[in-house]
């Protein structure tokens, strides 16, 4: 088995986003790249989310790495992407499914991001450890 | 993210391409409010040069459309293609908005 795995830290602000990207496109094995769209939104919803949320009063960073494993033995390729910031505990994964109501009157503006997450990613774990929140989020490739 | 606003016989056309994400999608926003200020009625939105498209975007499509239904006026989609399509049927958008293939279709053409 094979194991690729790349890491960086940024801070934890919205100009950061097509950066933050950019280094993941990096880290995507070159025949993965269709898995780029899926990526990028659960990248773009988890790095909001710590932009918006884990600072409220200071500044901070937020740490991304992905990890491309590759076992051809078990034929299993996965693709994992991992943040870690250092602000408030928060698990994002507890929070409620928004109401998906038909109704343009009726249905709520925010709350989808992390849902996008949970839905596009064939995994995702949240772990508070050492004082700092991290998202795992992984995807098989077939 | 770019927006060309075309008038139309019968409305608006509004063909967004590139990324709505995070940091481009206050900018539709921007642009659909204001055709609803100018009093258009029909507003169709024609995605199929959008590449991309996050929750940040579809809350400025759903800030858009709350205000255009508050004043008696449509919003209209077309164009879907790929994860923008996606993402319209994983959020239940697909249901809640009136979606055609074409813009001539949209405008009834």
């Amino acid at each position: 088995m094979t194991e690729k795995i790349s890491c960086l830290r940024f801070p934890a602000v919205l100009d950061k986003l097509t950066e933050v990207q950019n280094f993941v496109h990096k880290s995507t094995p070159a025949d993965c790249k269709k898995l780029n769209s899926k990526l990028d939104l659960v990248l773009e919803e988890l790095f909001v989310n710590v932009v918006n949320y884990a600072y409220p009063d200071t500044k901070g960073d937020v740490e991304i790495a992905c990890v491309f494993k590759n076992d051809p033995e078990r034929k299993m390729r996965q693709f994992s992407l991992f943040l870690r910031d250092w602000g408030l505990p928060f698990n994002p994964l507890d929070q409620a499914l928004p109401p998906l109501d038909d109704d343009l009157d009726d249905r709520q503006i925010g709350g989808l991001g992390i849902f996008f997450v949970t839905q596009m990613a064939d995994k995702c774990t949240y772990n508070r450890q050492n004082d700092t929140n991290e998202i795992r989020v992984d995807f098989n490739i077939d | 993210m770019k927006i060309v606003t075309d008038k139309r016989d019968n409305g608006i056309l509004l063909e967004v391409s590139g990324r709505m994400d995070a940091v481009t999608s206050s900018e539709f926003e921007k642009a659909a409010l204001n055709v609803i200020n100018d009093g258009e009625k029909m507003i169709v939105v024609d995605l199929s040069d959008l590449e991309y498209i996050s929750s940040a975007g579809l809350r400025s499509i759903l800030v858009s459309a709350k205000k255009q239904k508050s004043v008696g006026g449509v919003m209209q989609f077309c164009g879907l293609t790929g994860m923008v399509e996606e993402v319209f049927s994983v959020s239940g958008l697909i249901n809640m908005f009136k979606v055609s293939s074409t813009v001539d279709e949209a405008f009834g053409v």
